[in-house]
């Protein structure tokens, strides 16, 4: 089964190495002004972004030359590692009034497990719908398995709580059982049963509702649950076409907190304009089709389910942070992949591109 | 193919990669349709909601303009200050983050402005009646600039230092009531200050500063900056020393005559310029709310009125000019016209009296003058009628503001002439029935001494613009405004030489200063009170000219409500229009006139008796130069002979004896015009006694002067109250 190994698809690697290089300059932008103002220094948040960089490089590479058919057998392992994580993280002290974080050593370095738990899902499901085969047009055994094991790690996330990227792992849970060949009957309850358990989510309590509609109308509450909104659009819509130029952003003067973190794309307009961002969507576009050719041409349904699972989580995560951004739905907090502020988040997407391009480097037919 | 029922799932999968890449494709052209529509779109408008949310528009106040007076003294000038402000909005977001930060800020500012921390807490604390907080508050104004300094270093979220400006009269009370002053915001609220505001304001500047969420600036370039244009100077026509004579008169004349209220104005009548202008009481425009000294708020805002211009009244006596103007302008009296006054004159069947209730007996036109005969005028305008009356009240422009540039000048008021039957006709040939403000006074007078051509009256002369550093580049001088000829060059010419005879020999004699020419007219008027004369309230007028021959100076003075045991103008407010006018005469350097000079004649003070240094002193003092003749050690005789009238400067011999055999014979001197004390303290001097009778001044002695008496005689005078 295993096929001669190729070398992996450049314009990926090209097209990931091209949006970390923005986002660290972005990260260095955004961050500067507020790091003067609270650390002391303007790197900080710029060397620590570089540090991840590459550790999540040193991943990629090594995820690269890794033959992915060897996860399989990590599969229910590292499944069961991070529900055991998920649960621990509930006892650890909680950062911000949510228990997202697992300390490793001092406490300013940490990792989520909710990071893991997105990939070990991914990793088991191309694993087990990879053995089952035909079986995933079965309801009982082609269905039900996945959701609940979406269901379970989705109530974990839910519960530090970290609705955002628990709601992830529903997508891209979702996302692969229609790539995986799931009838559309099946697919269709999931999807109602969904958005039935959300509006009545959202519709329990008054504050959650009027939180989650504050996007159709930010200015009803501008210095409330519309503040962020507001302040995206603000930053996007003054950089108009061409941008305030590379590091002329007014609004990471504190006017949107924490502007190198989930709403970093918001700056990336300010100062880059709509040929910015425009050419971010671009790459992400490309890389998106780059992740679905290398499913197409993966040399086998594991290989297929793994790629499109990453590369669906990818995109997933661009959509939802970029809709955040331009107010096109309710404020969550998703990073942008490759470009947004943070550790963990970095190095595990970092680490599933190595697992992309190790995947790519199977391909059958000769790459174009 | 595995058939229908069990499709290849790798198919599946294939087709169903391609469509979750054509919706992930999809959906992120969407989010590139909604960038275009946010960044292209409505990015001018949400550009301009970001640029108000990163700037801060601060205002730069124009510096407001000087006033001076016409040498250029300073009466009103600006200091600039600073001022700290709080935008709530920039706080509440700061509390945000930091809860304690209203404590910490109000503890701080206290520290720094003096006010205690409460009261600045509870500025920050500021709600609008609704209970939400204000948009913005005004923490302290007119800080000086170490303060201010202070404060902008500290960059407190919300708190905006700015220029603020502060109007300082340097001079206190001087000139108040023409100044006026400016509320807190610099706004002229009174006098010149309100009248000229848009000359002294300027326009603000501003300057466009971008900051960050908590106001603190970003390191960017000022985007956008205005110089504020300063405020014009105003340069007034007013004379400061002149002025100030004029204020230190009329606040005697306030006390003296423990009055209401006092006014004067000096007007140079060639130009209509206000030369002086005074209101006693006035206030301090530093502080005009100040309500020391007043009953209430109304009383205290009545000190802000200029009354030489809001002040309106029946002027008596003094309005007689206009009936003698248009008695001489029609020809309708002449020197050989006779006026039999006995007391009283019988009008429309009433009988009105004149002031003088046992009559002048029969008068000369000057004569009526001089006596201020109320019935001479009666009879006069009688001849000349109510319209003609009308056409030169009109001519003088009474019932009418004069158009001088101060604020608040009322009209006065005259009855419609189709209301005017022979008794009021009669009343306002002599001043009664008709109301007049002083400036309308000041402005008839001024334009008999300019020969009949009536000057608008004035008080800003000059208008300067100055640029950043104080250079003037600009500047436009207010010309002279002919109002209109009110009668002819002889006419009004003639009238004066009538008037100088009101004061060399009528009741204006104590407006009189030694060797000069003046002409003027008194008036005494009781005040009317819903519609019925009141007993004991008076207003007394003395309007002046000088000097005659070359008119430069016209000089009101009005005292209103003097002390009723002594409120004939005569003896209330000619004095004081005689020490302002002997005031002007030393400030301006107006010669004295030698043709008039006969009159600082000295009488020769009795030193017969006293020792050789005594008598050497005594003559000293009074300016006469000493030759002593003969030895002896007291003073025999001297020549001239003591009493008599001679040049100030002339030589007096001393005539040494021993003591026995001197000189008993003094000759009596002039007493006539003089009051009882004046009249006492010459013969005092001359070792002679007075045994008066009547009040007012002297009108007849007994002996005549020249006479020869033994030392110790009685001199017999009888006073009477001269004119009204």
């Amino acid at each position: 089964m295993a096929k001669k190994r190729g070398s992996c698809d450049f314009i990926l690697l090209l097209i990931v190495l091209m949006l970390l290089s923005i986002g660290l300059i972005m990260v260095f932008s955004a961050s500067s002004v507020s790091d003067l103002a609270y650390q002391n220094d303007a790197y900080y948040t710029f060397k620590r972004q570089l540090s991840w960089s590459g550790i999540g490089l040193l991943a990629m590479v090594f995820m690269m030359n890794f033959d992915y058919h060897r996860l399989k057998k990590f599969s229910k392992p590292i499944l069961v590692l991070s529900i055991i994580l998920l649960v621990i993280v509930l006892f650890m002290p909680a950062k911000h009034n949510a228990n997202r974080w697992i300390g490793l050593g001092s406490t300013s370095l940490g990792f989520q497990p909710s990071e893991i738990a997105k990939f070990s899902v991914i990793l088991y499901m191309a694993a087990s719908i990879s053995d089952k085969k035909d079986k995933i047009r079965s309801f009982v055994y082609g269905v039900l398995p996945y959701a609940l094991i979406g269901g379970l790690i989705f109530v974990l996330i839910l519960i530090e709580p970290n609705l955002s990227v628990a709601g992830t792992v529903l997508i891209v849970v979702f996302l692969l059982l229609i790539t995986a060949g799931s009838k559309k009957s099946h697919l269709t309850l999931l999807a109602l049963l969904g958005i039935a358990a959300a509006a009545v989510f959202t519709l329990s309590e008054d504050y959650r509702y009027k939180r989650l509609t504050a996007f159709l109308d930010p200015w009803k509450d501008p210095l409330g649950d519309g503040y962020q909104a507001i302040q995206s659009l603000l930053a996007l819509g003054s950089g108009g076409l061409m941008g305030a130029g590379l590091g002329k952003s007014r609004q990471k003067f504190f006017y949107i907190p924490e502007a190198q973190n989930d709403f970093i794309f918001s700056i990336i307009g300010e100062e880059l304009g709509f040929f910015g961002t425009t050419g971010v969507i671009f790459l992400f576009i490309l890389l998106t089709w780059r992740g679905v050719k290398t499913a197409l041409n993966a040399p086998d349904m594991f290989g297929s389910l793994l790629a499109a699972g990453i590369t669906s989580l990818i995109a997933v995560q661009t959509i939802i942070n970029i809709a955040v951004a331009t107010s096109s739905m309710p404020v969550t907090g998703i990073p942008l992949p490759f470009i947004s502020y943070g550790g963990s988040s970095l190095t595990f997407t970092l680490a599933a591109v190595g697992v992309l391009l190790n995947i790519s480097r199977y391909s059958k037919v000769d790459r174009d | 193919m595995r058939g229908v029922k069990n499709p290849n799932i790798n198919l599946i999968i294939r087709k169903r990669l391609v469509i979750l890449f054509g919706i992930i494709f999809f959906i992120m052209l969407a989010l590139i349709g909604r960038l275009g529509w946010i960044q292209i779109v409505q990015s001018p408008y949400l550009q301009k909601l970001a640029v108000e949310q990163w700037t801060n528009d601060v205002k730069i106040d124009a510096k407001r303009g000087k006033i001076l007076d016409r040498n250029g003294e300073e009466l009103a000038i600006s200091a600039s200050c600073e001022r700290v402000d709080l935008y709530m909005r920039d706080l509440l977001n700061a509390e945000k983050e930091n809860k304690d930060i209203k404590k910490e800020m109000a503890a701080k500012l206290s520290a720094i402005l003096g006010d205690s921390s409460d009261t600045i807490l509870k500025k920050l604390n500021a709600t609008l009646s609704n209970g939400k907080p204000m948009n913005s508050v005004t923490i302290k104004r007119r800080i000086d600039k170490s303060q201010a300094d202070k404060i902008r270093e500290l960059k407190l979220p919300g708190i905006v230092v700015s220029e603020d400006s502060k109007r300082y009269y340097p001079n206190g009370n001087f000139l108040a009531n023409v100044l006026g002053f400016t509320n807190i915001d610099g706004a002229g609220q009174e006098g010149i200050e309100l009248k000229y505001d848009k000359e002294l304001k300027g326009t603000p500047g501003w300057v466009v500063m971008e900051a960050d969420r908590y106001r603190r600036e970003m390191p960017y370039n000022i985007s956008d900056y205005k110089d504020p244009v300063n405020g014009n100077d105003i340069i007034l026509s007013i004379d400061e020393s002149i002025q100030l004579y004029v204020e230190k008169a009329v606040e005697n004349a306030l006390i003296e005559n423990k009055a209401k209220s006092a006014t004067a104005i000096v007007m140079d009548p060639k130009t209509g310029e206000i030369l002086a202008m005074a209101t006693k009481p006035d206030f301090d425009p530093n502080d005009p709310k100040k309500m020391d000294g007043y009953k209430d708020v109304q009383e205290m805002m009545k000190s802000w009125s200029n009354r030489a211009v809001t002040f309106t009244y029946e002027p008596g006596s003094v309005f007689k000019i206009v009936t003698a103007t248009a008695a001489l302008g029609e020809n309708l009296v002449s020197d050989t016209d006779r006026f039999n006054c006995p007391g009283y004159k019988i009008v429309g069947g009433r009988r009105i009296k004149c002031w003088k209730t046992v009559g002048h007996g029969s008068q000369s036109f000057a004569e009526i003058l001089q006596n201020s005969c109320n019935v001479g005028f009666m009879t006069l305008g009688e001849k000349i009628g109510k319209d003609t009356l009308y056409k030169y009240i009109d001519a003088f422009g009474f019932s009418k503001p004069t158009g001088i540039d101060v604020t608040f000048e009322e009209p006065g008021y005259k009855m419609p002439i189709s209301k005017v039957g022979p008794v009021e006709l009669a009343n306002i040939s002599f001043g009664q029935g008709i109301t007049v403000t002083p400036i309308q006074m000041a402005s008839a007078y001024a334009t008999i001494a300019n020969g009949g051509k009536m000057m608008e009256p004035h008080i800003v002369k000059e208008i300067q613009s100055t640029d950043k550093d104080g250079n003037i580049i600009e500047s436009r001088k207010i010309q002279p405004k002919v109002i209109r000829q009110v009668v002819d060059e002889n006419t009004a010419n003639k009238l004066k030489g009538y008037l100088e005879g009101v004061i060399t020999v009528g009741g204006g004699h104590q407006a009189y200063v030694d060797g000069y020419r003046i002409a003027g007219k008194t008036g005494t008027a009781q005040k009317a009170e819903g519609g019925r004369y009141v007993s004991g309230k008076y207003v007394t007028t003395f309007v002046g000219i000088a000097p005659v021959d070359d008119p430069q100076f016209v000089v009101y003075v009005s005292v209103d409500e003097p002390d009723p045991s002594k409120y004939y103008a005569s003896m209330v407010v000619a004095p004081v229009a005689g020490q302002i006018f002997k005031d002007i005469f030393i400030s301006r350097n107006v010669p004295p006139n030698n043709d008039t000079k006969s009159s600082i004649d000295i009488v020769l003070p009795n030193v017969i008796g006293m020792s050789e240094k005594d008598a050497i002193n005594r003559l000293k003092v009074s300016g006469f130069s000493v030759e002593v003749d003969g030895t002896g050690s007291v003073v025999g005789n001297t020549n001239p002979i003591p009493g008599l009238s001679i040049k100030s400067g002339s030589k007096v011999i001393l005539y040494m004896g021993n003591g026995q055999n001197y000189n008993n014979k003094v000759i009596v001197p002039n007493l006539k015009g003089l009051s009882e004390k004046e009249a006492k303290e010459l013969l005092d001097s001359l070792g002679l006694k007075l045994n008066a009778s009547g009040s007012g001044f002297i009108v007849k002695q007994n002996p005549d002067v020249g006479s020869s008496v033994q030392k110790g005689s009685s001199i017999g005078v009888v006073m009477e109250v001269v004119g009204d």
